[in-house]
């Protein structure tokens, strides 16, 4: 419920926040390309250590965005975020007999979010934050079980971008997210399944 | 010419009509009250049948006779009263006992001598039937209390399945389980178990309810402790209530080990509780009447209930058989009626008293079950060597295997030697001192090897021992499950294979898990809910598919540590 009241909290500093942008943009005298659409993938970190030990350290997930430019300070951008992994499960507690299954989870986000680029050069820097919608779904292949659910999670970003021209540019990211659920299992209470993101991308503005 | 209309008027109509009514009513009322002064034909009357005639040829339907005892030479009938003169047209031997039986309790009477008749004619009426078998019925409804204490009595059942026809019984159906076994070591190990320590203390405990005659509150408390006895022992026990009399009421107790193979069929070991003497309402210890043949039973149900059988086994404790069998009558009336299928009856009345040594143990049977005291005899020459001495005597009914008999079932009374009888019958004196609890250990072996060979112990190969279990929980990151890993050791006997049972409730509803028989003895049962504690058995099955007990219970994590 905090979450949730935090979460509509920020969509409505944003979105003022973007309409006083856009007012000062309308005057501005040297126009942008106003899209942008960024395709980027990178190494994912989860944050929880249960995550981890069934699916591995690192994973790697896919990211499509498409930037909308508000001021020249200011990008409005949203996205859809792609993870898939495969793993075997762990035992919990005593262990008898080597025991495990193979299990499959994806990730599918949508994001919205708003960018602040702190210059517009060659080489941009930007900080950004936003609000992610997700779709979980974790499958054991052995068997019928399985868990799916929907949940909101926020996120916030850093980067830098490096034009190679007037269209196109490289993106780079660093990005924490927290999706948390209120499931549990008995290998992680409070199962949350965001993390530490580094992304490379590639980026061209329309 | 004058003619005179003589027209009463309405008012003249009305007081004519009066005075008529005024005549004809002292006429009615005297009518009525004549009435009721005559005698009235009764619908039916009581006689008794000699046995020793050709009944072949009735001149009525034999379902027009009510026959309520049979005796070693007669029976006792009730038939109806227009039916009395073509009785007698026939020539048919017997005699009218009563003339207007509705209602009225009758009791059969033993006597042992002729002066005992006349005290009788001093309380009631009394029409002599047999030697030693007198009809007995007077006005009170306390017939035990005004009886001397030494005579036997049995109330005439108002109701039997005895017909005048000559039958065998059981039926052909029952026939089947006359098989004579071989010697089976199984019953020879129940019969070692036999306790006279176990015995002693039974009939201490009876014993010590100071009294045990039905109708007192010591009486119901008896059963009580018989009731949790049962249970305590692992044999489910219900109560069989009933009333007697016209106000009072008591429990059979009936505890049942249930046959493995056909359940519907039982084997019976009886015997009464409640007990009388001089001082009924204060002290009456029954130690030998009938606290001996009590002791037996419980002995022998806690030995049984540890084993299965083919057919089932109840232990009945009979109440209110000093009053006249009434909880036995209770009991057999409602088996027939409800078509329980009683394969034998093992009536076990007074059998720790002797007089010499060694005593020898009478069987008593009518003719129909004359197999069963084969049956006891040989058993026991197999199992548990005593003396016995088999009678057929179908007068003998003053304890609770008449009522069986009278119902058409199989049964046998099991009593010590009559002559001389104990002193101590029906007195205050009959306590556990005065008994000779060698010969009551001896009888309630003979008595279990009969009941065991009769119920059949089941031929299964012994369950598997050495179940253990280990549960380990797999979890992925929302979902979680628990594995058991069971094994247990290969059977000593020759298996076909085992069968795995689990339950979440400990020793109730158990599921077979294994479809097929499993050749190996290990089992792993997986994706279970690891929030639930499961429980395990595993039995062995031989080649003939017959199935052992279960195992031991494991808890699915029994193993862990």
């Amino acid at each position: 419920m905090i979450c949730r009241k935090f979460s509509k909290s920020l969509a409505a500093i944003i979105l003022v926040f973007a309409w006083t942008q856009m007012a000062g943009f309308l005057r501005a005298e040297e126009m942008l390309p106003r899209f942008s659409v960024s395709l980027s993938a990178g190494c994912f970190f989860p944050q929880q250590k249960s995550f981890r030990q069934l699916y591995g350290s690192v994973q790697f997930p896919l990211n499509l965005e498409v930037n909308y430019v508000l001021s020249p300070q200011m990008d409005l951008f949203a996205g859809l975020r792609c993870l898939t992994s495969k793993g075997e499960t762990e035992i919990v507690g005593a262990e008898f007999v080597p025991e495990s299954h193979p299990i499959d989870f994806s990730l599918y986000s949508g994001r919205l979010g708003i960018a602040y680029y702190f210059l517009r050069t060659r080489l941009s820097l930007f900080m950004g934050a936003g609000l992610s919608y997700n779709f979980y779904k974790e499958k054991w292949e052995d068997t019928e079980i399985s868990a799916k659910d929907k949940k909101f999670g926020f996120f916030a970003q850093g980067g830098t971008e490096y034009s190679l021209g007037k269209r196109y540019s490289f993106v780079g990211r660093i990005e924490y997210s927290s999706i948390p659920t209120k499931e549990s299992s008995k290998l992680q209470k409070k199962i949350n399944l965001g993390g530490l993101e580094l992304s490379l991308g590639f980026c061209c503005r329309l | 010419m004058l003619i005179l209309n003589f027209e009463p008027s309405a008012g003249e109509r009305m007081r004519l009509k009066r005075t008529r009514f005024l005549k004809i009513f002292p006429l009615v009322i005297f009518l009525i009250f004549i009435f009721y002064l005559t005698p009235h034909p009764s619908s039916s009357v009581l006689v008794k049948i000699q046995k020793n005639q050709n009944l072949s040829v009735l001149p009525f339907s034999a379902s027009d006779i009510k026959v309520i005892q049979e005796l070693k030479t007669v029976w006792i009938a009730e038939i109806k009263t227009e039916l009395l003169s073509k009785f007698l047209r026939a020539r048919i031997q017997g005699e009218v006992l009563d003339s207007e039986p509705e209602g009225k309790p009758y009791y059969l009477v033993n006597i042992t001598h002729e002066e005992q008749i006349n005290k009788l004619r001093k309380l009631g009426n009394v029409r002599k039937i047999e030697n030693h078998t007198c009809l007995f019925w007077c006005a009170r409804e306390n017939v035990r209390e005004i009886l001397p204490p030494e005579v036997q009595i049995k109330r005439l059942p108002s109701r039997t399945s005895l017909t005048l026809r000559s039958e065998s019984f059981p039926s052909a159906e029952e026939n089947k389980f006359r098989n004579f076994r071989q010697s089976d070591p199984v019953i020879l190990q129940m019969v070692n178990q036999v306790s006279k320590a176990n015995l002693s203390s039974y009939i201490l405990s009876l014993q010590d309810f100071k009294t045990r005659y039905a109708s007192t509150l010591n009486c119901e408390a008896s059963g009580t402790f018989l009731y949790n006895f049962f249970n305590q022992v692992g044999v489910q026990s219900e109560y069989d209530p009933f009333s007697f009399r016209s106000d009072y009421s008591s429990r059979n107790v009936v505890a049942t080990i249930p046959g493995k193979v056909a359940p519907n069929y039982a084997v019976v070991v009886g015997a009464h509780y409640d007990s009388y003497s001089q001082q009924p309402f204060t002290l009456a210890p029954g130690a030998d009447d009938n606290g001996s043949g009590t002791a037996a039973v419980m002995e022998i149900g806690r030995i049984l209930s540890r084993y299965p059988f083919n057919f089932t086994v109840k232990l009945i404790c009979f109440s209110a058989e000093e009053w006249g069998l009434y909880g036995s009558q209770h009991y057999a009336f409602h088996a027939r009626q409800s078509g329980e299928k009683i394969i034998a009856v093992i009536n076990l009345d007074m059998v720790a008293y002797t007089d010499r040594v060694p005593e020898d143990l009478d069987i008593i049977v009518n003719s129909n079950s004359e197999w069963l005291a084969d049956k006891y005899i040989s058993s026991t020459q197999t199992y548990a060597p005593m003396d016995l001495l088999k009678i057929i005597n179908p007068s003998f009914v003053y304890s609770d295997h008449s009522s069986f008999w009278d119902e058409k079932y199989s049964a046998l009374c099991g009593i010590e030697d009559e002559n001389p009888s104990n002193p101590n019958y029906h007195k205050i004196t009959d306590t556990l001192d005065t008994l000779n609890m060698d010969f009551a250990t001896s009888v309630t072996k003979a008595s279990l090897a009969v009941a065991a060979d009769l119920a059949e112990p089941v031929s299964t190969p012994r369950p598997p021992t050495g179940l253990t279990s280990r549960s380990q929980v797999s979890s992925s990151l929302f979902s979680s499950i628990k594995t058991t890993y069971l094994s247990w050791h290969p059977s000593q006997d020759e298996v076909q294979g085992y069968n795995i049972y689990r339950t979440a409730i400990s020793h109730a509803s158990y599921q077979k898990l294994n479809s097929a028989l499993l050749d190996r003895t290990s089992y792993v049962d997986s994706f279970l809910n690891p929030d639930t504690v499961y429980y395990y058995v595993v039995t062995s099955v031989d080649g003939q598919g017959r199935e052992s007990n279960n195992s031991e219970e494991v808890r699915d994590n029994e193993n862990n540590k």
